[in-house]
């Protein structure tokens, strides 16, 4: 116990604001990502992860998690995000990923969610998820 | 006309309900933009004299396409696009504006009222000025929206259901665009940069520009870089005129009239991307008229009929090969866009005589974010459309014009406010290439203005 304390508090601590991070369910069967891949999941290009249909959540851009995630994954500012995906909509490839207000209730839905792939700020997560490496 | 998509349709609708429905949702959006006009024409325009279109600035709704997104559960996808036009939908005006997803009503229209199927003359061509006139001031033409509040109509550009199986592989049946090339999916006024369409994918279609039937489609990574592919068999284009009908298209009569085709595509993870794509339809198109020789005088009518030797005469019988390239590039706020289509149309009656139709358009645009919600996109394109063997297919009546082609110039600034408000402001010039007569004059000495217009527009897109 003292331990996971310990990882959470050293977490927070090392995580400067705009860190991201993506997390899954404990019982997802994914373990690592790929930024390719990433980069295609959140961009409706990738639907299948391990043998699992991904649910991506985004953050709301209001969070700098999000903002920073855009940047370094998919090169994008949040407005160009929301650009691509009224794009993708008027092409009919599809609409864009859920969006989850605060890194808690990203958390709270891609708990129980094995296919679920939620970006959150990287202090939030905690051990109700499990934090995806990003290769 | 509309039995088969109908069937697909609902029998993958029925595949949906039986399934799982453990994460429905429903959605709709869209987009509308409204246009502003203006076209300037030679004092004695034979359309102007005619009344027939407005030299006046214009101002109007020009789309209002409403999108229905069905997901029953994750392998099942229902999409419906429902969209205005400013076409008719009681009577047929001469001048109306013709884009992509309206062709089909107008020529549905034409049908109905037993008018000449001649192209040229759908385009609202007056009698009586000289052939090379008709043609620029048909071309003008068809840029206007018509002049009557009720020439308006509702469409469905596409209306299927896809079933999800994998990424690699999907399946689509009903009614869907052609994924042919870049723009004929690009089609929506907040996605393209321009005001107007290059005319190879709107009134001029190489390519059909939706179809009826059964479409497998999927994409694989391959390290950075994607490969993705769509294959269709499908009832064609139903007209196999400069003005196809991709809308309700004709039922098969037998194997050789399906269509099939395919696409593929590279995305590339080179600069800020790059996008290299091919594409091949191939199809026929026949239409036919029945004849009956009675065996007796008409006295006896009923009799006669019975007796009667029917027969059916095909009127026209095409073969039409249609390939296509397409490119577009990205890199530090620039994008390179073109595509390059070919129509090789084989008269079946006439020992596979050859028409051929080249159009190629090269578009290059700079976005500049002028900040966190506004950017603009100073653009130019350039598109050619050119024509040979016109006169081996009567069906196109293009054989009676001294041209065999057409050029676009165009400039404009788009204007992006937020993610989803476009404003465009955009010169255009058309120019008829005058076929030469061999002393390197034109006809009746008219000059490179005479056969041009010029077109101002600004428009204003709202997503949804």
């Amino acid at each position: 116990m003292n331990k996971i304390l310990s990882s959470i508090l050293l977490t927070v601590s090392f995580a400067a604001a705009g860190d991201w991070a993506v997390v899954t369910s404990p019982s997802s069967p994914i373990a690592s990502i790929s930024k390719a891949d990433l980069k295609r999941v959140f961009t409706g290009k990738k639907s299948n992860l391990a043998g699992v249909k991904v649910v991506p959540f985004m953050l709301a851009e209001s969070n700098p998690a999000a903002v920073a995630f855009l940047q370094d994954v998919l090169g994008m500012s949040p407005e160009e995000y929301k650009k691509y995906w009224v794009d993708a909509q008027v092409k009919g490839e599809g609409t864009a990923p859920a969006l989850q207000k605060t890194s808690a209730t990203a958390i709270l839905v891609s708990a129980d969610l094995p296919g679920a792939i939620a970006v959150v700020d990287k202090s939030a997560v905690n051990a109700t998820v499990k934090d995806i490496p990003v290769q | 006309m509309v039995k088969l998509p109908l069937l697909l349709v609902s029998s993958a609708l029925a595949l949906a309900c039986a399934a799982h429905a453990d994460d429905a949702t429903f959605k709709a959006y869209g987009f509308a933009d409204v246009e502003l006009l203006q076209q300037t024409f030679r004092s004695d325009n034979s359309l102007v004299l005619a009344g027939i279109v407005d030299p006046n600035t214009q101002l109007y709704l020009d789309h209002l396409n409403t999108y229905l997104d069905w997901k029953p559960n994750s392998n099942i996808r229902v999409l419906a696009e429902i969209a205005y036009n400013p076409d008719p939908a009681q009577t047929f005006t001469p001048g109306m504006k013709l884009h992509a997803d309206s062709v089909a009503i107008f020529n549905d229209i034409l049908k109905k009222s037993g008018s000449p199927t001649d192209s040229i003359s759908r385009a609202g061509i007056a009698a009586g000025t000289h052939q090379l006139i008709q043609v620029i001031d048909g071309i003008a033409a068809i840029q206007q929206p018509s002049s009557s509040t009720k020439d308006h109509g509702i469409s469905l550009p596409r209306v299927h259901a896809d079933l999800l199986l994998a990424d690699e592989l999907n399946i689509r049946v009903g009614k869907f665009l052609t994924p042919a090339g870049i723009w004929n999916v690009d089609h929506g006024s907040p996605t393209i940069l321009t005001v107007k369409q290059p005319y190879e994918t709107n009134f001029f279609q190489i390519f059909p520009v939706s179809q009826t039937g059964v479409q497998l489609f999927g994409h694989t990574p391959a390290g950075d870089n994607d490969l993705s592919y769509a294959t269709w068999v499908t009832t064609g284009r139903a007209g196999a005129g400069i003005a196809s009908e991709g809308d309700y298209a004709e039922e098969p009569e037998n194997l050789d009239d399906w269509a099939a085709g395919i696409h593929l595509q590279a995305d590339l993870a080179y600069l800020d991307g790059i996008r290299l794509g091919g594409t091949f339809h191939t199809g026929t198109h026949r239409e036919y008229a029945d004849w009956f020789s009675p065996a007796v005088t008409s006295s006896a009518f009923a009799t006669d009929l019975a007796d009667a030797n029917f027969s059916q005469i095909d009127t026209v019988y095409n073969r039409e090969l249609c390939y296509g390239l397409d490119s577009k590039i990205l890199w530090n706020g620039f994008i390179l866009q073109g595509e390059w289509n070919h129509r090789q149309v084989l008269n079946l009656l006439a020992n596979r005589a050859e028409t051929n139709f080249d159009a190629e358009y090269v578009l290059l645009g700079r976005r500049f974010p002028l900040g966190t919600s506004l950017d603009v996109t100073p653009y130019v394109m350039f598109e050619n459309i050119a024509w040979t063997g016109a006169a081996n297919n009567p069906y196109f009546n293009l054989g009676n014009y001294p041209t065999n082609g057409f050029s676009d110039y165009l400039a404009g600034l788009n204007f992006g406010i937020f993610s989803n408000v476009r404003v465009k402001l955009e010169y255009s010039r058309q120019q008829v290439q005058a076929r030469q007569l061999s002393t390197g004059q034109i006809a009746n000495t008219y000059t490179n203005n005479d056969l041009s217009f010029n077109q101002y527009a600004a428009q204003f897109s709202v997503a949804f």
